[in-house]
């Protein structure tokens, strides 16, 4: 049975794309989440004729329509996983990143980049968490310049600087 | 091309890509080392990994640590290697990271640790401290223990400057108010006699210490506070009687002194029961009175150590008791008697410092009748290094047949050191005290010193030799009033020899004396101008009424109204209120110079009182 047009939002990309959405879906994103409930809050308050039988639309002008459907894609996915509480996610960082976000996240940089910035945008804090797993995950083992070369970091130390820091943190090189 | 990382994503991120990589410091090592803004995120996960989470086995270890007793998964000696290796990775952080901010975090977890860790923190870690770091230390380890700190034996290859080590140790002592074992090693011997501190800071570092004893908020947290190294300046700078007013609250306090027979010595002559260390409790409080009277002090001193060769005695702990003695004394007087039991170099130069500090400016020496005297010229000597006094006051100087009083004292050293100082800024000084070394007579050494003054006002000799005076050439006596502008009082056994030289008793070395009576008019002249002090005059012809007038007789030959100007120009010193004059005197002026009309205002033929208003 197709969803109500109650339980349902519309998500508008940057590119003028409209995404339909479940509510209970989308409210992995705490951003999302929060305004519908502003929303719904208004209507109940206020005057509930305004809002009954309209969509919610909601503007996502940071997020491209490609980046938004993987960003879809992944709610969908976890839509009944449940995450530690972000106050106690000291172990969430730990612990191995999931199997399928890792398949999920098998994505050229600029995407992986962008879906972590949709993340950080919209609070949906494990897709954050995972993307920077991965992302740490392709700097674990890596030398300077590898690191470097991977991330197209470029260097701005001045030979000193490097030395030195070089120096500071030797300690930590080696046991 | 593919977009750069840190200019995609924002510093919040970066951070959280940072936090993953914690549990190997080599990646976040290497993150830290490409660019400046991993640098920045990755120093923070770096020092929070490296204490958080060590290494699963470090982490293993530290948590397992207290049940390690109970259990068998960690033998003794892994426990023991753990404890090492810790304290070694403290140590290597705290010195290597002083300019790291997120060592913050790696010291914030010490306090978690600290119930398990006895932490040794090196002398070089904490040198290396900076001031908010080594708070953040000291506060968040409340139960840091044998917190040893020591200082290197040479201390100078350890210290680029002075002051980073005062603030060390006033962290150290002054914010480790938690801390019941502070243990601080070699401090005194190494750091107070070193060259590295000069004598400002030297005496900083001592009142450090007075503050750390009498703080009534650290000391009672002491249940064991340790110098292990010797105590001396510490304790000779405090006032003792003040030091024991806190005995009750020090519950132990352990000063190990064996190693200093000086300090020894005088803690002896308080009835401290002495040993390699002692318990302050025990000191019988009733059992002396205070001490700020330097010649006490010095006439103990002179008795505890009349025993020691004085030949091998020349070290600053000598002098250093002595400066801070007289840095505690409420006096401006220093005064000793018997100087000639007095075995030591009393190292006037170094006293004269702190003579110039609390502007001591008046020295009385009384000397003891006795023919052994070894160090009387040697004491007398060193007044030159006082050139600040304005009173000098040389009591029983001993005089005795002539050449026989200067016993010959230790000479190869001070021609040792003649040498050795020769190129010094000093080297005019060491002339005169190598000349008066090779002088054998009092006079000289006498007019030596007196013409080294600059600011005396009084000047008091005299000898164990009744009827015996000394004479100063005119050279001296030039220098003397030319220096001594306020010169208000000379009593000194003068002798005049008119018809010879002034000087002719003077050692032969001395010859380029000159005789008055052959002094041209404009060396009469110069001499009255700086004549300007009618006491001194007085004396002068009190001393020997017929000298004196034989000396005007000469100069009656000399251009008598030079004389007279020069004589009322120099008399009419703004700065006397009245001068007084022998009346013999006046009349004999008034009978030699028929030119010389007045004294002030007054007309010299209608003087009829001692005193002649200005």
């Amino acid at each position: 049975m197709a969803p109500s047009p109650n339980d349902t939002v519309v998500l508008l990309s940057s590119d003028h794309q409209r995404f339909v959405v479940e509510k209970n879906i989308i409210n992995k994103s705490i951003v999302i989440k929060n305004i519908i409930e502003e929303l719904n809050g208004a209507a109940d308050s206020d005057d509930p004729q305004d809002l009954e039988g309209e969509q919610i639309e909601i503007p996502v002008g940071n997020v491209r329509s490609s980046v938004m459907t993987k960003i879809i894609e992944w709610c969908k996915h976890h839509r009944n996983t449940t995450f530690p509480d972000d106050d106690f996610d000291e172990p969430n960082k730990s612990t191995p990143i999931d199997d399928w976000d890792k398949k999920f996240l098998e994505v050229d940089q600029d995407m992986l980049y962008e879906i972590i910035l949709a993340a950080n945008y919209l609070n949906i804090q494990p897709l954050l968490d995972a993307g920077c797993k991965v992302v740490a995950e392709m700097i674990k083992g890596k030398g300077v310049v590898e690191i470097r070369n991977t991330f197209n970091i470029v260097n701005d130390f001045s030979p000193e600087e490097e030395e030195a820091i070089r120096k500071e943190n030797e300690w930590a090189e080696d046991r | 091309m593919l977009t750069s990382i840190i200019e995609v994503l924002p510093t919040e991120i970066l951070e959280i890509i940072s936090s993953n990589l914690q549990g190997d410091s080599n990646d976040l090592f290497h993150l830290s080392l490409t660019c400046k803004k991993f640098n920045y995120v990755s120093n923070k996960h770096l020092y929070h990994q490296i204490v958080i989470r060590p290494s699963p086995t470090i982490l293993k270890q530290i948590s397992s640590h207290q049940e390690s007793y109970v259990h068998s998964d960690l033998t003794d000696i892994e426990i023991n290697d753990e404890l090492q290796y810790q304290t070694n990775r403290i140590n290597t952080l705290l010195s290597t990271l002083s300019n790291n901010n997120f060592l913050l975090h790696y010291i914030d977890s010490l306090y978690f640790r600290s119930n398990h860790l006895n932490f040794l923190i090196s002398n070089q870690a904490l040198n290396d401290l900076k001031i908010k770091l080594s708070n953040h230390l000291l506060i968040n380890c409340p139960n840091l223990t044998n917190l040893d700190y020591k200082l290197p034996n040479n201390i100078n290859l350890a210290l680029n400057d002075s002051n980073q080590l005062i603030n060390k140790i006033n962290q150290l002592i002054l914010n480790n108010s938690n801390n019941n074992n502070l243990k601080l090693s070699n401090f005194n011997a190494n750091l107070l006699s070193s060259n590295i501190l000069n004598e400002n800071d030297k005496l900083n570092l001592l009142n450090l210490f007075n503050q750390t004893i009498y703080n009534p908020y650290n000391h009672n947290n002491y249940q064991k506070l340790t110098f292990n190294s010797s105590p001396l300046y510490i304790f000779n700078q405090l006032h003792v009687e003040d030091f024991l007013l806190f005995k009750n609250d020090i519950n132990n306090l352990k000063l190990n002194v064996s190693s200093l027979t000086l300090n020894h010595n005088l803690l002896n002559q308080y009835n401290f029961d002495l040993s390699n260390s002692f318990d302050f409790t025990s000191v019988d409080y009733n059992s002396y009175n205070s001490y700020n009277n330097y010649n006490i002090y010095l006439n103990s001193y002179n008795a505890i150590n009349n025993l020691n060769d004085p030949q091998d005695t020349i070290n600053n702990d000598e002098t250093l008791l002595l400066k801070n003695l007289v840095s505690s004394s409420d006096s401006n007087t220093a005064s000793a008697t018997n100087l000639n039991y007095y075995p030591l170099d009393l190292n006037f130069k170094n006293l004269n410092h702190l003579f110039n500090e609390r502007s001591l400016n008046t020295v009385k020496f009384t000397f003891c009748d006795d023919k052994n005297c070894i160090c009387f010229k040697k004491h007398l000597k060193d007044l030159i290094y006082f050139n600040n006094l304005s009173s000098i006051e040389l009591v029983n100087l001993p005089i005795y047949n002539n050449d026989e009083y200067f016993v010959p004292y230790d000479h190869d050293h001070l021609q040792k050191n003649s040498k050795s100082k020769s190129k010094s800024k000093s080297s005019s000084i060491e002339n005169l005290v190598n000349e008066i070394h090779s002088s054998k007579s009092v006079d000289f050494i006498v007019s030596k010193i007196i013409s080294v003054q600059k600011n005396l006002q009084n000047i008091k000799l005299s000898f164990n030799k009744k009827n015996y005076k000394i004479s100063l050439n005119s050279n001296i006596f030039k220098s003397l009033i030319k220096n001594n502008k306020n010169l208000i009082k000379l009593d000194i056994p003068l002798k005049f020899s008119m018809n010879n030289s002034l000087a002719s008793n003077y050692n032969s070395n001395y010859s380029s004396s000159t005789s008055l009576s052959n002094l041209n008019n404009s060396y009469i002249s110069s001499y009255l101008s700086d004549f300007n002090n009618y006491n001194y005059m007085n004396e002068y012809y009190s001393t020997d009424y017929n000298n004196s007038y034989s000396y005007l007789n000469d100069l009656s030959s000399v251009n008598l109204n030079t004389l007279t100007s020069s004589l009322n120009q120099n008399l009419l010193s703004p700065d006397k209120k009245q001068i007084e004059i022998d009346q013999k005197n006046i009349k004999f002026l008034s009978k030699k110079f028929p030119d010389l009309y007045y004294f002030g205002d007054s007309p010299l033929s209608s003087l009829n009182s001692h005193y002649i208003p200005i």
